[in-house]
């Protein structure tokens, strides 16, 4: 246990614990207050988090219990939630009583409001942890944080899009691991640019040139499950070594900037199927789905936690996709008892249908133009 | 003209509004069956298995109308589509997506009602929209709204207060029911167990019917002491409901269906809140052995006989 006043955890999602604590570490007053990053994501998190939450709940909930309970445990008193739309934005209220009803002690920080993020509502909140935070420098530390997330984002769909193309296998995983790394103690704009353009460099030289024919599958769903690799039991990695090219639309980035500019766009992209919001996520869902037929994709991969509305509501209108464009798709539920090798067998049996289907349209393409 | 109505979820809010609507335009309105084994069935089958229960009984009950469609002469069914409303309050988001589902998975014609308060769609403009479609001046149907929204105000008083003097003579046992309106009003659902409770003489009262209705600020806000950062307009109501009845009933009984989303999270608070009564959470699923509910039914009432003596 650390002498600190305030300790401060959050829950993990995929990588962001890299710019969260990045922010953190410039907002918090060293002297009295320490970061305490949750252990990483291991079959613990998820059963000490499903023991203490409601029976059918969403698997997000559980995580961040796990996530919570065992910072707590190591010592944490002050947690951040981070909220948001459908059930996430009640997480907070609901965690907080069970926690505290176990009988621990903290401080507890939600960031966005059900109506969207307020910025001097959570420059409040903070202001109660470090009384010396000003709120222009705030404001600035914010808006830094916004931009490294953004490049976080560039940078991991660009990883994700080429690692089918590494020159040796392991290479970009390994940049990927020291990125990260560095990512931590960035302090300035031009730090962050010099080492964006180190690291794109780095990536780009590790990639072939030639970038042959492989099988395309696009990853719609919601977002936790696609941001939270251990959360869909690794399903990128796995499909990428399986020698897949991996396309997924939802990133902090995209959910938070782009994501209501693009509702209108969505609105018309799906407009054969859909005509109004389908809450959360589903909408894009259905958008993204229609948009990766068109690009030509040779099988799409709808993941999602047990017990999610939104993308329930998005299923049937995915199936009539699927079997009027037809176009494979394959629906995945996780919750906290889905085994990896139930996952394996079923991603095996998909791709191997997808090869399939590509040398026949292949072969019948030939018979056309002799 | 004839229009059909499924008679499950957001059908028991507007029950009486639509039945007053519909007539003041001369239209003719067909409700679908009551709920039965057929229909459930029916409707798992057009499901997703994992929606919530009582949505895929709405979609039993959107089947059984377009059955009757030839037979009847049913020129369309309406779908509501209830999304936001007023001081940030939301609907669960199954609530938002139905008339999309019903448009996908079932070759009809529907309608819909689309209630949306951040888009601008407010309860009046709806139901103009909705007259629209009937071929009706939006004259004529501003004023069936008034009416029927008063018949409905009506109706809800009347039970509510026929609820409270049920509650101030009843000498028997008094416990209350959180439930949704569309679990407690299905009769596959809700029915068989207040059957039960008459059985066992017990009187039951359901948090839905409350003293919110009227225009009063302090009354619709006593969901505060519970929750303070929800938003789903019907657990509102039915935490409104647990403050007003607290110190009145000898047990509390949350009836929920699986997997519904709101309940899941919003039943577990209040049951960590609310200490000083004796509760039970009951989760129904498509599996129809009763007998193991009954049995649990059977020894909570047994408890709080002991304790009340």
């Amino acid at each position: 246990m650390s002498s600190k006043k305030y300790v401060i955890s959050f829950p993990h999602i995929g990588n962001y614990y890299v710019p969260v604590y990045n922010l953190l570490s410039k907002l918090i007053d060293k002297d009295t207050t320490k970061i305490l990053v949750p252990d990483k994501m291991s079959k613990n998190t998820i059963d000490i988090g499903s023991k203490f939450s409601p029976e059918y709940i969403c698997v997000p909930f559980k995580y961040n219990m796990g996530n919570f309970i065992e910072s707590l445990n190591k010592g944490a008193n002050v947690l951040i939630q981070a909220g948001g739309g459908c059930r996430y934005g009640y997480y907070a209220e609901i965690q907080e009583q069970i926690l505290r009803d176990m009988g621990y002690d903290f401080k507890y920080i939600t960031l966005l409001d059900p109506e969207g993020v307020n910025i001097k509502k959570v420059y409040g909140r903070f202001k109660k942890i470090n009384e010396k935070l000003k709120f222009k420098d705030f404001a600035l530390h914010f808006i830094f944080a916004i931009k490294a997330i953004n490049i976080l984002d560039k940078f991991e769909t660009y990883i994700r899009e080429n690692i089918v193309f590494e020159k040796n296998k392991g290479e970009l995983e390994k940049i990927h691991k020291n990125f990260l790394e560095e990512l931590k103690y960035i302090n300035s704009y031009k730090e962050l640019y010099e080492f964006k353009n180190k690291y794109f460099n780095l990536a780009k030289n590790a990639v072939k040139n030639d970038k042959s024919d492989v099988i395309k599958i696009g990853i719609v769903g919601e977002l936790y499950t696609s941001m939270e690799p251990f959360s869909s039991m690794f399903l990128e990695k796995e499909l990428s070594q399986m020698g897949c090219f991996v396309k997924r639309y939802t990133t902090v980035t995209y959910l938070l900037f782009e994501k209501g500019r693009a509702q209108k766009g969505h609105l018309k992209n799906a407009k054969d199927y859909v005509c109004h919001s389908l809450g959360a996520d589903g909408l894009e869902s259905v958008s993204h789905t229609l948009e990766l037929v068109n690009n030509g994709y040779d099988g799409i991969i709808h993941i999602k936690p047990f017990g999610c509305t939104p993308e329930i509501n998005a299923m049937p209108i995915l199936q009539k996709i699927s079997r009027e464009k037809n176009i494979p798709i394959i629906y995945f539920t996780f919750d906290s008892q889905t085994s990896e090798a139930g996952i394996k067998t079923r991603l095996e049996a998909f791709l191997d249908m997808m090869v399939m289907r590509k040398e026949k349209i292949k072969k019948n393409r030939r018979e056309v133009y002799g | 003209m004839k229009i059909g109505i499924p008679k499950a979820l957001c059908y028991f809010e507007y029950a009486e509004m639509f039945k007053c609507f519909f007539k003041e335009l001369g239209i003719e309105v067909v409700l679908s069956n009551d709920t039965d084994k057929k229909m459930l069935q029916n409707g798992i089958y057009a499901s997703i298995d994992e929606e919530c229960l009582a949505s895929k009984i709405f979609l039993g009950h959107v089947k059984d109308l377009i059955s009757r469609k030839e037979s009847e002469n049913i020129d369309y069914i309406v779908i509501p589509r209830l999304c936001t409303f007023k001081n940030n309050q939301t609907m669960c988001v199954k609530f938002y997506a139905l008339y999309d589902i019903c448009c996908n998975i079932f070759d009809s014609k529907f309608l819909i009602l689309n209630v949306d308060y951040n888009k601008g769609e407010n309860e009046l403009k709806a139901f103009i929209n909705l007259g629209k479609k009937l071929n009706k001046g939006s004259y004529e149907t501003t004023i069936s709204y008034f009416k029927a929204k008063r018949m409905q105000k009506n109706y809800e008083i009347d039970k509510l207060n026929n609820q409270l003097k049920k509650l101030n003579e009843s000498k028997n046992l008094k416990i209350l029911i959180v439930a949704h309106s569309y679990v407690y009003n299905d009769k596959y659902l809700g029915f068989t167990i207040k059957d039960y409770f008459e059985k066992l003489g017990v009187d039951i009262f359901y948090a839905d019917i409350n003293s919110s209705i009227y225009k009063n600020e302090e009354m619709k806000m006593r969901y505060k002491n519970i929750s303070k950062s929800i938003y789903w307009k019907q657990n509102i109501k039915l935490l409104n409901g647990v403050c007003e009845y607290l110190d009145k009933v000898d047990g509390i009984i949350y009836f929920s269906v699986f997997p519904c989303g709101t309940d899941s999270l919003v039943n577990e608070l209040c049951i960590r809140k609310v200490k000083n009564v004796p509760s039970m959470n009951i989760i129904l699923d498509e599996e129809d052995g009763m007998a193991g509910i009954y049995t649990r039914l059977e020894s909570f009432t047994d408890i709080l006989e002991k304790v009340k003596k």
